[in-house]
């Protein structure tokens, strides 16, 4: 059935997050089959399980839009994966494979969905993949006759309570939607209480449906659970076989409560529990079982089955309830107090120092219960005050007092807490609560409290008005409250950021104010400038994102290259929740795929070659993302064979990129010629890289984002690269130099000293070239104003200043006339008429208005470098 | 900074609608170098800026004298007179720098002075004559207004003729390589 408009956009939502579940399934797929190699073809449970949930969901919601090619292909991906859940057949690379390729299959028809909204045209390809799958399931079946453990599929599937490996970084994002999807299901739900329309349960259904399979996705057993017979009752209310009822609507707003109780609990690291759902489920469980034949449901459905299901409670409540007729008591004391406690000696204790003092007491074990009693209780019998613990099983009490508060808004709560509840009084705090009694209780203290919370009832109760309803509050935002932006938003904003920063030393350095005393200027000034600097650190920590997307697109690559190549590669991750800015994240992946095909095609040995070096079967890659200062560093490692210094120099030479033998080069200069166009030394090429385009490429986007790359080898043992990049590419913190009337800013990560030197320190070469002595080393001096054909100030070196730069050990010095000042500033292109210039990285916009060069520190090094002027201290003093 | 002629519209950006672009086509902003005039469409012209800072940019052309703050964006600032390999001439405060806006890269040209918008139909225009084309080629027609004649500049030959600007760049900065 083609898919009516309205649902395109319902298909889009599918489209994005069966594109997320496929990046998940990537990696978890190729883990799993590295697991299952170690431990000769079984599976860990939990992955699998994650597996199967994954295909499981996409399957549920292309069912649901009717996309039934995707649903038939994934159906069967869900079957053999059952298989091997159920431990009926053992996992083999054959099945990673076929399981690939269906992957492929729904991404590519997913792309399809995204932008026709339709699953057509792929029957015959997904044909392909469901018989393979078919063969590969009947295959599975019969050709395994292993005694693994056979327990039968309906066992299997209650293997529910486990954990998968999730990031935080994905419970973050699942917090997040399921948040939004409650914040909807539950507006659903109170819409329903007043108009009860066909859209309204449909949207409620279907926003109770995701959050079900986003809850299994994450393996919340007892969320999903909640939610799986929450969607049952509203398909039920759906399909008009059920009456959506007060006390139905009540246990699903409960429910709800009870979902975001468990997520809040997520958010501080819990576990996602919960507590008192299976009171709800039973509830829904009964409406359900009624909707065959009763249409209409009894209001006080509620608590009949709130009864039924904790029967022993409710006689506890039931045998108080007896008590309450014989005991008469001093009137002006005879006050009726209902005692929520799920502790026997507890509650004992409390209703004994009660009673002592006269007052009327009944019992409840738990919130429910304390429901169903309130509900139950002669209209006549005033309930003076409740005295409820919080953590209790079923319901919990801080929903019961945001119950009572609701329906009882005359009866006041007082909260019986203990230390451990630490983060559900916060909670309380924003309800209505009479008072709070600490455990363990102390008589004096509980009858205090029991006296002022009547009195405070019975006030209420005179003025005619209860205290004011709260639940809005209650329903309060939490901690993790976050929206998703247009990237090009975020753009605009940091670019105004920089604009703003601009403009503040604009003003407040502002020529006009030179030589004037204003202390009150001054001080407005500084203010304005910490908060610009605080906007600024805002601005640019929210483009930072986790490396982990990046990382974890590689253990599939790797996989498939391993395949590829038919060697045996294991790709290590660390570090991968390592945050960098979004637009380095976007321009280093191109070059790290190249770098990681390099590792595994070039670095790592084939199995003979490793065997005959005596090196384990399955060569290792590990990727590597730590930040170190004001820079990230991407790690790529290989175990291989490592660079050889003479066949580099030797094709270097063939190639004329050097001149001479090279003996005179370091290792990391010689290493650094693989990044020349047009270098290769790999003997054979292969499809997957090895024509020696690619490494001058990866160095060039590297160096776009002004990072750089540094090799370290080691001949037979492996190679380091070490791509190293600025955590952000939109400011600089740089010393502000002047040359002649020409400002420039160098940044200040390269900068190790400046010093102003004596005549007698420096020396010169017969061809012009200076050098400074400092401290025992001899270091090169480049005069800017030469390099840039300025006229400077200075033109005797010590008229000047010496700034001392060292990029990689290596140190040049570089003569300027003088430094002005530090600055932190926003960095701008040079327009893009120039396209790029040599030694100059940018430039920045100075307080004043005028434009400061950005002197790209690496391209003069590595110009200096390449000239012969290589400003390596031992070389420099053995040509002195 | 001081804005000389503000009855130049601002124009040159690719917002304009087509009536816009109608009335625009046949008009001129006229400048002089030395005791010529010189014309360039007012389309592409965003505004007219007196002379500031110029920061000097390395390794690029000696007719681009380096790039100007303008309001925070940072724009490269090319001296008419260098590229039309003309002497160079002291600024002054008739000095003007024309901002054009084409192809959404911004530039300034620095002339000796802006004089006026002039109409100039297509009628009016003769084509550059042949002779001696490669080194009149930044010209694209000759404007007749009663007896005078405004030279016409091609733009996008001014601003791009790479070939032109290797050439200057390897033949005017040999002392930097």
């Amino acid at each position: 059935m083609p898919p009516v408009n309205e649902d395109k956009e319902l298909l889009e939502c599918f489209a994005v997050e069966a594109t997320d579940i496929l990046d998940q399934l990537e990696p978890e797929l190729v883990e799993l089959q590295q697991a299952a190699d170690g431990r000769g073809g079984g599976v860990d449970d939990a992955r699998v399980n994650a597996l199967f949930r994954l295909f499981h969901t996409l399957k549920g919601s292309a069912g649901f839009l009717n996309l039934d090619t995707v649903q038939a292909v994934t159906h069967e991906a869900e079957t053999l994966l059952d298989l091997f859940r159920s431990k009926k057949a053992r996992f083999e690379p054959a099945h990673l494979n076929v399981l690939c390729k269906t992957m492929d299959c729904v991404r590519s028809m997913v792309e399809n969905i995204h932008e026709h909204y339709t699953d057509a045209g792929f029957e015959e390809a997904a044909a392909a993949i469901v018989a393979s799958l078919r063969k590969a399931i009947t295959a599975a079946i019969n050709g395994d006759s292993s005694p693994a453990k056979c327990c039968d599929p309906v066992a299997a599937a209650d293997v529910d309570d486990f954990a998968i490996e999730i990031t935080p970084d994905m419970v973050q994002k699942f917090l997040q939607e399921c948040t939004d999807l409650i914040d909807v299901i539950e507006a659903g739900i109170l819409e329903m209480r007043s108009s009860c329309t066909d859209d309204v349960i449909e949207e409620c259904f279907r926003s109770i449906h995701s959050f079900k399979g986003n809850c299994g996705l994450f393996g919340y057993a007892d969320l999903e659970q909640l939610g799986h017979k929450a969607e049952a009752v509203l398909e039920a209310i759906k399909e008009k076989r059920l009456r959506a009822t007060k006390s139905i609507l009540d246990a699903l707003i409960t429910a709800v409560d009870l979902w975001r109780r468990g997520l809040d609990d997520l958010a501080s690291g819990g576990s996602g529990d919960l507590t008192g759902q299976s009171e709800i489920v039973d509830i829904f469980e009964e409406s359900l079982k009624q909707c065959g034949d009763t249409t209409t449901l009894a209001p006080s459905h509620v608590h009949t089955a709130a009864t039924q299901s904790g029967t022993n409670a409710v006689t506890a409540a039931k045998v108080t309830d007896a008590d309450i007729s014989g005991n008469g008591g001093d009137q002006a004391k005879s006050r009726h107090i209902l005692l929520v406690e799920d502790e026997e000696s507890a509650r004992r204790l409390i209703r004994k120092m009660l009673e002592s003092a006269g007052y009327r007491i009944s019992e409840t074990t738990n919130g429910v219960e304390a429901l169903a009693f309130l509900e139950r209780r002669i209209p006549d019998d005033h309930l003076h005050l409740i005295i409820s613990d919080i953590s209790m099983p079923k319901m919990c009490g801080d929903i019961l007092i945001r119950k009572v508060n609701k329906a009882y808004p005359d009866i006041p709560v007082l909260v019986l807490s203990g230390i451990e509840d630490q983060k559900l009084l916060k909670k309380l705090l924003d309800m209505d609560v009479a008072g709070f009694i600490d455990k363990p209780v102390k008589r004096k203290d509980l009858l205090d409290k029991v006296r002022k919370g009547i009195v405070k009832g019975l006030q209420s109760n005179l003025d005619g008005a209860g205290p004011a309803p709260r639940s809005s509050a209650g329903r309060r935002p939490t901690g993790r409250r976050d929206i998703r932006v247009d990237l090009d938003k975020l753009d605009t904003l940091v670019n105004l950021m920089g604009e703003l920063i601009i403009s503040e030393s604009m003003v407040t350095k502002n020529p006009d104010l030179e030589g004037l005393e204003l202390p009150n200027f001054e001080r407005a000034s500084h203010r304005l400038h910490l908060i610009t600097n605080e906007l600024q650190d805002i601005a640019m920590a929210v483009r930072m994102v986790p490396i982990s997307t990046l990382f974890r697109k590689m253990i599939r690559l790797v996989h498939d290259l391993g395949n590829k190549s038919g060697k045996k590669i294991q790709l290590r991750i660390r570090g991968e929740d390592t945050e960098i800015d979004k637009g380095v994240i976007d321009q280093i992946s191109d070059p790290l795929v190249h770098m990681i095909r390099n590792a595994a095609d070039h670095g790592i040995e084939s199995i003979e070659e490793r065997q005959a070096a005596g090196k384990p079967d399955i060569g290792i890659v590990q990727l590597t993302a730590e930040q170190k200062g004001s820079e990230v560093w991407i790690i790529v490692q290989e175990d291989g064979r490592g660079l050889v210094r003479s066949k580099i120099i030797d094709k270097a030479r063939r190639n004329e990129l050097i001149s001479g033998t090279g003996a005179d080069m370091r290792d990391d200069e010689v290493y650094q010629l693989i990044f020349e166009p047009g270098f290769s030394t790999a003997e054979k090429l292969t499809d997957i890289s090895g024509r020696g385009v690619g490494m001058d490429v990866v160095r060039r986007n590297i160096e776009k984002i002004k990072g750089r790359i540094d090799i370290a080898s080691e001949e037979g043992v492996g190679t380091r690269f070490t791509i190293r990049i600025p955590l952000t590419l939109a400011t600089i913190e740089g010393m502000l130099v002047r040359v002649g009337s020409t400002m420039y800013t160098i940044p200040i990560t390269s900068i190790r000293e400046s010093i102003r030197v004596k005549e007698d320190r420096l020396s010169h070469r017969y061809d012009g070239q200076e050098f400074v002595r400092i401290r025992d080393s001899v270091y090169p001096i480049v005069r800017l104003h030469r390099l840039h054909g300025i006229t400077p100030k200075a033109q005797a070196i010590p008229d000047g200043i010496l700034i001392v730069l060292e990029v990689d050990g290596t140190v040049l010095c570089i003569f300027v006339d003088e430094i002005l000042y530090q600055i932190q500033t926003v960095i701008k292109n040079l327009s893009s008429y120039f396209g790029i210039v040599k030694g100059i990285s940018g430039c920045n916009i100075l307080g004043n208005g005028e434009v400061a060069l950005i002197l790209d520190i690496e391209s003069l090094m590595r110009e200096f470098s390449t000239n012969g002027v290589a400003a390596r201290p031992d070389t420099c003093a053995a040509t002195l | 900074m001081t804005t000389l002629s503000a009855e130049v519209p601002v124009a040159g950006n690719p917002a304009i609608s087509e009536e816009e672009q109608d009335t625009l086509k046949d008009k001129y902003l006229t400048f002089h170098i030395g005791n010529e005039d010189y014309g360039i469409s007012i389309r592409f012209v965003t505004e007219i800026i007196g002379m500031q800072k110029i920061t000097e940019v390395p390794e690029t052309p000696v007719y681009i004298k380096g790039v100007i703050n303008l309001r925070g964006k940072v724009i490269p600032v090319m001296d008419i007179r260098l590229r039309f390999n003309m002497d160079a001439r002291a600024y002054d405060e008739r000095t003007c720098v024309i901002v054009v806006n084409h192809n959404d890269i911004a530039v300034g040209l620095v002339v000796d002075t802006v004089s006026e918008v002039v109409d100039i139909p297509s009628g009016s225009i003769e084509p550059s004559p042949v002779f001696n084309t490669a080194k009149g080629h930044f010209i694209e027609g000759m404007g007749k207004i009663a007896d005078e004649i405004k030279m016409l500049v091609e733009i996008n030959r001014l601003l791009y003729d790479d070939a032109t600007k290797l050439e200057e760049l390897e033949q005017r900065h040999p002392e930097n390589k």
